[in-house]
């Protein structure tokens, strides 16, 4: 005959199974977590004290670092000649020989001057640059301004400024703000455009380049950051990150669960 | 079990929030403009600047101004400017609205640096409201609340305000009298 226990002891063991499970839980998801914890609570520290210990002024050097960031030396880049300077991307910035002359946002689309209006046009995916003859920024027009995008070519089209934008061509007058479409008709006038085009930065400026991005471009703070949240691998770093933030308020709820199931035992 | 099937709903929902809220573009210029004048269709205009200008610039931000030429929106005394200061390393792009000699709002369009991006919230924005020019130094007549961990931000969000202001007396010409009183 099987005996039946006492509700006290049904109850108990009820309880017991549950904290059994949460227990079970609340360590595979520590164990999951640990790890991220440790690089949390490191990076944080250092964070912390960023300013204290200059290191938003320190930057890093490790080739390997940079190639993470996909910071490619100097060998692979590529300029717009004018005249006989250079424009370069490098990173997010865009450089007049070595000097920085623009946040580019996306990729550079080319470099030319416009003879009659005696300006310079740089394009970037979204943005256009107009520079004077003495290369000194007048302005930057983007999205506010109607500029078509995202941009990936520019050229001259009986010296005047032609924007493309996929499959569309725009004449563009940058004194009125006025991009009128090229119409298929006019195909083969497109065919007479003249686009900017890319050449090898010279060695010694790539080189020029490549020391300015190394000491300028990646803090000791800025990879902290990036590991911090995540960004270091990228974008689903981020969402890694919110993950396990997640499971440490899973982690703190098992626990306080836990001590809460086993308050009523003690007692 | 149940509270596994909540945990994960819950885990889908912060990610679906965090994808939303992962982009840096708060509002794009043409949103900014619609919302201050109720249409995009009307034209912007250019203001060139002068030495005066240009000092006056360098007086604000406190470094020489990147531009010879700023555009600008109009509609009778109500101007709008899309302006960008570097708060850190990064430039952020404002949109500042100015109808007669006062600010009537501040937006933050787009945030690029990796810290301070509180400064677009209304609790902060708002104390732009109704703010105009104060003495030649072209301050602001009231002083303006930081964030802590966002001063530099602050900062810019400042820089950019006073600059409106200035520039929208230019083409107005409301303060230029109310600065010679």
């Amino acid at each position: 005959m099987n005996k039946v226990a006492p509700p006290g002891q049904l109850a108990d063991k009820a309880i017991s199974r549950e904290v059994s499970s949460l227990k079970i839980w609340h360590r595979r998801l520590g164990l999951s977590a640990a790890t991220f914890v440790l690089i949390l609570a490191i990076s944080g520290f250092f964070l912390n004290h960023a300013n204290d210990w200059y290191l938003d002024q320190q930057t890093i050097s490790s080739s390997a670092l940079l190639d993470w960031y996909g910071i490619k030396q100097s060998e692979s880049l590529m300029s717009y000649p004018l005249d006989d300077k250079f424009v370069t991307r490098v990173g997010d910035e865009v450089f007049l020989d070595t000097r920085e002359i623009a946040h580019c946002t996306g990729q550079l689309q080319g470099a030319l001057a416009l003879p009659k209006q005696h300006f310079i046009v740089i394009a970037c995916d979204n943005e256009l640059f107009v520079l004077t003859e003495q290369y000194e920024m007048v302005e930057r027009l983007g999205a506010a301004h109607s500029v078509p995008g995202p941009l990936d070519k520019i050229g001259l089209y009986q010296n005047e400024l032609v924007l493309s934008a996929g499959a569309d061509h725009f004449l563009a007058d940058i004194d009125r703000l006025s991009w009128s479409s090229l119409a298929a008709s006019e195909a083969a006038t497109k065919k007479t455009i003249n686009w900017a085009k890319t050449t090898a930065t010279p060695p010694a400026l790539s080189e020029a380049l490549g020391k300015h991005f190394v000491g300028e471009g990646i803090t000791v703070e800025r990879l902290l950051l990036d590991i911090h949240s995540g960004r270091i691998v990228g974008a689903w770093g981020i969402y890694l990150i919110d993950l396990m933030a997640i499971l440490f308020v899973i982690l703190a709820v098992t626990g306080f669960m836990m001590w809460l199931r086993e308050v009523p035992r003690r007692k | 079990m149940r509270w596994t099937r909540t945990l994960l709903v819950s885990i889908a929902l912060v990610l679906a929030t965090s994808f939303a809220m992962a982009k840096g573009v708060y509002l794009s210029p043409q949103e900014f403009l619609q919302q201050s004048f109720g249409s995009f269709s009307q034209g912007s205009q250019a203001l060139w600047l002068d030495d005066a200008d240009k000092q006056q610039a360098k007086a604000i931000f406190h470094r020489d101004y990147v531009g010879f030429r700023v555009r600008y929106w109009q509609d009778g005394q109500k101007t709008a400017w899309i302006l960008n200061d570097i708060g850190k390393t990064r430039p952020i792009t404002f949109g500042v609205v100015v109808t007669g000699d006062q600010i009537e709002n501040v937006t933050v369009l787009e945030f690029r640096e990796s810290r301070g991006s509180e400064i677009r919230h209304p609790f902060f924005t708002e104390q732009f409201v109704g703010l105009t020019l104060a003495g030649e130094g072209a301050d602001l007549n009231d002083s303006v609340d930081g964030i802590t961990g966002a001063t530099l931000s602050v900062r810019a969000a400042t820089r950019v305000a006073r600059f409106a202001l200035y520039l929208s007396t230019r083409v107005t010409g409301n303060t230029q009298a109310r600065l010679d009183e």
